[in-house]
């Protein structure tokens, strides 16, 4: 009878939208895109615009740690923001359902997935997703989605001591030292063992069953079940807490490493198998079912919502070999290229068993250059870098600079040395080669930079300076890689740490006349405007172990050098000092440029329009920077006005 | 609670003896001349005391272990297998003076929903609510004239297929007033409701005054004013026709939400709706006829006055939701055959910001019910009907459009102790339906955990009961 339905519905008779049963992919970059040329933005949902109040439930206002309100409405309406700030990729939270809340704090951040099919409805419905990402692409802004593969939410606890609770136990009396043993009044001075079953202590062997009588076996997890803050077991899956034979999907006891929480970020052991703190269970990555499953879940939301790309959370606690199969099998799906099984088809639908011979649906169009980087928490570049090789991720963020550069010689002085150094270790380590069917780029020319983000305090927090944050963000905007923006940084945010430095964007009002936002801007606006700040090799012409009162003291300068064109770029990380690019007074020479003598460079940074340096013979440029400047130094026969 | 209901029982018993039979049989010329959704007038009903009734119980299977149940996809569905609903009508008539032109009236009939019967569930404790408890006058002060005052159901006509008042059906607490007069009748109405929840009502605990428990403070208090005016022309009697026109206005002040943690206030700002309407009724003789309705609401008035909406737009107001409603309703008799049919389509557009909204949708039904007469007495009666739904935008669990579907066939021999006719009551009945439910249907209702997600065909054996008499109903 559906003859009857046009005739019962003809006063809904719009046509099909391209955002429901029509919806289809785009390609978005262009086969020749670069993503060089990308400027990333990172926002939280949940910190940057309440478009909907219809989704504010659990919002406590002014309470950091919990939600907010924000939403992809929200981000619809403030997409004028983005664009004109100038940035080109936005990078969104995590979308899928997570756990309500734990220990009093709630998962606005969508880090605590507990369902990797379905959409976290504080944000929206798949149709705002959708219409989000179109609005986005309309405007010819990419959208790179978040995405974890380590673990999901505190959804399962350890029954540790078989009592079928989740209980917190202390074992031991305690009382050594103080007061002093006494036979009678500490007959049991033991040390005192807490061991919380929800999030219990790293054991090599998997979290065993213990009672004060001791140890016995590998303790059993026990899902909780709270369906009103979505704490069940995760999905897709089936039969969890029963026999394993009957266990499907994410409910299978044997898809989680269930080793406890990581103690010691120094064991590589520890560090990929166990629990992430606060009692976020680690999945079993190594294990090809799981791997099926992950590539097949974040596949689907490639179809789902058409996004350009992953930031891929939690890098360096899963195995080379996950991310090998992963990332390959993304790429050969986004340029579609294969069809990518499914392998838990129909048991969010309630099937006991999952639909043989599904598959994740095709993208419409292949997307060209789907970009995949991931955060491996660390300062070590060898553990970095080693994400880039053999079809792994395309780019990782470039945390050892975070820390060696940013942190020690933008925020605390130390010497720019530090910075050739770091640059010198990323040419070494990185990958100098793309991957088949990636973005066309080796991870080591396309690391993504940045200053802060959610996971660490803000630049202005740590160093409550205007010229020092400046100083940073045209390092930030000018060095080769990508660069990316923790949202607030162009209204001055300075939090602390977490909850602290996610706060409400829309608190500013959204205001883009501040001297933040407008030096931001215009740092976009230059690096757009001249193509070696983009794709440019790197080249340093100045760095110094000096920081005190010396000629050169806290300089540092480098070209871009791009289709014969160069930009050199001076900056001064001295507090107090104007510095220079020479070490005359101290026998040594000036810098050393690759621009032919006489060469008129005119700083496209200054307001004023005057500064302009001659290069003397040889290429000899002395380039003299206030204390906390920065100077993008173009040959004047190359300047270009700004749109 | 217990002895409450035994003074009902022996209530009931009593007003029994005093009513006289067979009022249905005078149901078919108070068809013509009154909205079937209210108790009969004030004129129609014996001095004293009288009682009237309306109830339906059933019970059923699903022939699978199951308890019987029918699956619904739209707001007003087919109606076979609906949960137990009870009414007891309690009537007491005087006169002013000695003028028995002149009546007063107290109308008080309590109800019971729900479908948690003692003997079901084996709980001893039912829904209970008081459905009417007013009093009125006819004919005071002007022949033609009614006043009222209390607490009641304020209906037109129905479309009974459905259980569904398509143009007014008001539940209020107010006063109002009817005049009828050379085949005109006019209805105003005014009342207030403040409904049990945040949106209208928020108390919050307060410390104690000195030592003891702790006080409270009541921080939102926002009743809802809802008016109504309808009018009526009749034209002819039988055959005959009439036209209504009808209207609402609800208005609802701004107010405060105070969050019980922090305490930190929300503005709530005040709100209205309107509805406007028409019906078009005509009939050959009693129980034949055809009514047509059309019925437009916005704002408030688009979830009815007991409804809270449940999303708003970016001022925090409903002022752009719509509901648009077209329907029909008839009833066709002869010796042997009689035909109930009915259909309606329906519109609501929520109000919350963005297109492809899930939460907008259009929804319709349509249902015949033949009736055979086999005898005076015996009868069987058949229904197909079919329903849908089309939600704007993605459903949130299954991520695409939905279009649940459910089509249905009855077969239901019945005992009618007042003869013939589609509206014979009380009315003893078995009853066989199957559905068949598409998957939209079965991933909108049920969550895959229940047991009746896997069936897209869904049976219900059972029997039942319905009845009225001197009622809201007929």
């Amino acid at each position: 009878m559906r003859w009857l339905i046009p005739f019962l519905f003809c006063a809904a008779c719009v046509n099909p939208s391209a955002l429901d049963n029509n919806w289809k992919t785009t390609a978005a970059m262009p086969p020749d895109g670069d993503w060089r040329d990308e400027v990333i933005y990172q926002l939280l949902v949940d910190r940057y615009s309440n478009g909907d109040v219809n989704n504010d439930f659990r919002v406590v206002e002014g309470s950091l740690g919990q939600y907010q309100g924000g939403d992809w409405q929200g981000v619809i309406d403030h997409l004028d923001y983005l664009e004109e700030l100038g940035v080109t990729t936005i990078w969104i939270s995590p979308i899928v359902r997570n756990l309500e809340t734990d220990a009093n704090f709630d998962a606005y951040h969508g880090y605590w997935q507990q369902d990797f099919t379905q959409i976290n409805a504080h944000f929206g419905n798949l149709g705002k997703l959708r219409e989000l990402v179109q609005k986005a692409h309309a405007r010819g802004l990419k959208v790179i989605l978040d995405i974890v593969t380590n673990h999901v939410g505190q959804l399962f606890y350890y029954d540790i001591n078989g009592n079928g609770s989740p209980d917190e136990n202390t074992y031991g009396a305690g009382c050594g030292a103080q007061p002093p043993s006494d036979s009678q009044a500490c007959p049991n001075p033991a040390v005192i063992t807490h061991i919380t079953e929800y999030d219990p202590d790293y054991d090599p062997q998997g979290v065993r069953g213990y009672t004060s009588l001791g140890f016995s076996g590998q303790a059993p997890i026990r899902w909780i079940y709270i369906p009103a803050i979505n704490r069940a077991p995760t999905e897709p899956g089936a039969g969890a807490g029963g026999p394993i034979e009957k266990q499907r999907g994410f409910h299978r006891d044997d898809w989680y490493h269930r080793r406890g929480r990581i103690t010691n970020y120094g064991v590589r052991e520890q560090v990929l198998t166990g629990d992430f703190p606060g009692g976020l269970k680690d999945l079993a990555t190594e294990r090809e079912d799981v791997t099926a499953a992950l590539t097949a879940a974040f596949a689907h939301w490639i179809q789902a919502a058409d996004f350009d790309g992953f930031r891929i959370d939690t890098l360096k606690h899963v195995d080379h070999d996950f991310w090998r199969a992963f990332c390959t099998k993304l790429r050969q799906y986004t340029a579609g290229k294969i069809e990518l099984p499914d392998p838990l088809a129909g048991l969010a639908e309630g099937l006991d068993e999952p639909r043989p011979n599904a598959v994740v649906p095709p993208l419409t169009v292949p997307k060209n250059k789907f970009f995949m980087f991931g955060e491996s928490f660390d300062g070590n570049d060898d553990l970095n870098s080693s994400y880039t090789y053999n079809g792994e991720v395309d780019s990782t963020f470039y945390f050892s600079q975070k820390f060696s550069v940013f942190d020690e010689v933008f925020k605390k002085g130390a010497p720019t040395k530090r910075i050739e150094e770091q640059f010198q270790r990323k040419q070494q380590k990185y990958n100098p080669e793309g991957h088949p069917d990636g973005v066309g780029l080796g991870a080591r020319d396309v690391l993504v930079n940045f200053m802060d983000n959610h996971d660490v305090t803000r630049f202005l927090f740590d160093k409550p300076s205007l010229p020092a944050l400046y100083n940073a963000l045209a390092f930030l905007f000018t060095e080769d890689g990508i660069p990316c923006l923790y949202y607030g940084t162009e209204q001055e945010f300075y939090g602390g740490n977490d909850p602290f430095n996610r706060e409400r964007l829309w608190d500013t009002g959204f205001r883009t006349d501040g001297a933040t936002f407008s030096y931001i801007k215009k740092l976009i606006k230059i690096r757009k405007a001249y193509s070696p700040l983009r794709r440019g090799q790197l080249v340093i012409t100045w760095s110094t172990e000096r920081v005190g009162t010396e000629q050169d003291a806290g300089m540092f300068a480098f070209e871009r050098r791009d289709a014969g064109k160069t930009v050199l770029v001076v900056l001064n990380t001295s507090e107090t000092k104007t510095s220079e690019t020479s070490a005359t007074t101290t026998g040594g020479m000036p810098m050393m440029t690759s621009f032919p003598p006489g060469t008129m460079l005119k700083d496209v940074l200054d307001e004023s329009g005057v500064a302009t340096f001659v290069v003397g013979a040889g290429g000899q440029l002395v380039v003299s920077v206030p204390a906390r400047g920065q100077r993008i130094l173009v040959p004047a026969a190359d300047v270009v006005a700004l749109d | 609670m217990r002895a409450r209901l035994h003074l009902i029982a022996f209530v009931c018993v009593v007003a029994a003896s005093l009513t006289t039979a067979s009022r249905a049989a005078l149901a078919g010329n108070e068809t013509a001349r009154r909205d079937v959704g209210s108790p009969p007038p004030a004129t129609d009903t014996n001095f004293g005391f009288d009682f009237g009734s309306y109830g339906r119980v059933g019970v059923g299977t699903d022939l699978r272990g199951h308890s019987g149940y029918s699956p619904q996809v739209v707001s007003h569905g087919a109606r076979l297998e609906k949960a137990p609903y009870l009414e007891l009508s309690f009537y007491y008539t005087g006169a002013f003076g000695k003028d028995t032109d002149r009546r007063w009236r107290i109308v008080l009939v309590p109800a019971f929903a729900g479908g948690d019967l003692f003997h079901y569930s084996g709980e001893f404790t039912s829904h209970f609510a008081i459905r009417n408890a007013y009093a009125e006058t006819a004919n005071f002060g002007a022949r033609g004239l009614s006043l009222w005052v209390g607490s009641r159901m304020y209906r037109g006509d129905d479309l009974y297929l459905f259980d569904y008042w398509p143009l007014d059906n008001l539940n209020t607490v107010g006063a109002g007033v009817q005049y009828e007069r050379a085949k005109w009748r006019f209805q105003l109405q005014a009342g207030l409701n403040r409904l049990n929840d945040l949106y209208q009502y928020e108390q919050l605990a307060t410390p104690p005054r000195g030592f003891g428990p702790a006080g409270t403070a009541t921080v939102l208090d926002r009743p809802r004013f809802v008016a109504s005016l309808k009018l009526t022309r009749q034209l002819g009697d039988f055959p005959g026709a009439k036209i209504s026109v009808y209207s609402e206005f609800h208005a609802l002040p701004a107010g405060e939400n105070v969050d019980e943690k922090t305490r930190v206030s929300e503005r709530l700002p005040g709100d209205y709706g309107w509805v406007a309407g028409a019906q078009l009724g005509g009939w050959l003789r009693p129980f034949v006829f055809l009514n047509l309705w059309f019925r437009a609401a916005g704002g408030l008035s688009a979830y009815g006055e007991l409804g809270v909406p449940t999303s708003f737009n970016r001022q925090r107001r409903v002022t752009n939701a719509l509901e648009l409603v077209g329907a029909l309703s008839g009833n066709w008799e002869s010796r042997w055959v009689g035909v109930m049919f009915g259909a309606y389509v329906r519109r609501f557009s929520d109000p919350a910001p963005g297109d492809f909204n899930p939460l907008s949708y259009t929804e319709g039904a349509l249902a015949v019910r033949p009736q055979v007469y086999l005898s005076n007495y015996f009868h069987v009666a058949l229904e197909a009907s079919y329903q849908a739904k089309k939600a704007d935008g993605l459903d949130y669990v299954a991520g695409r459009v939905l279009l649940p579907q459910v089509f249905r066939f009855s077969v239901m021999p019945l005992v009618a102790p007042l003869g013939r006719g589609t509206y014979s009551r009380p009315s003893l009945y078995l009853l066989y339906t199957v559905s068949v439910v598409n998957d939209d249907a079965r991933v909108a209702l049920y969550d895959p955990l229940d047991v009746r997600f896997p069936h897209g065909t869904v049976h219900y054996l059972g029997a039942g009961v319905e009845w009225w008499f001197n009622s809201s109903y007929r």
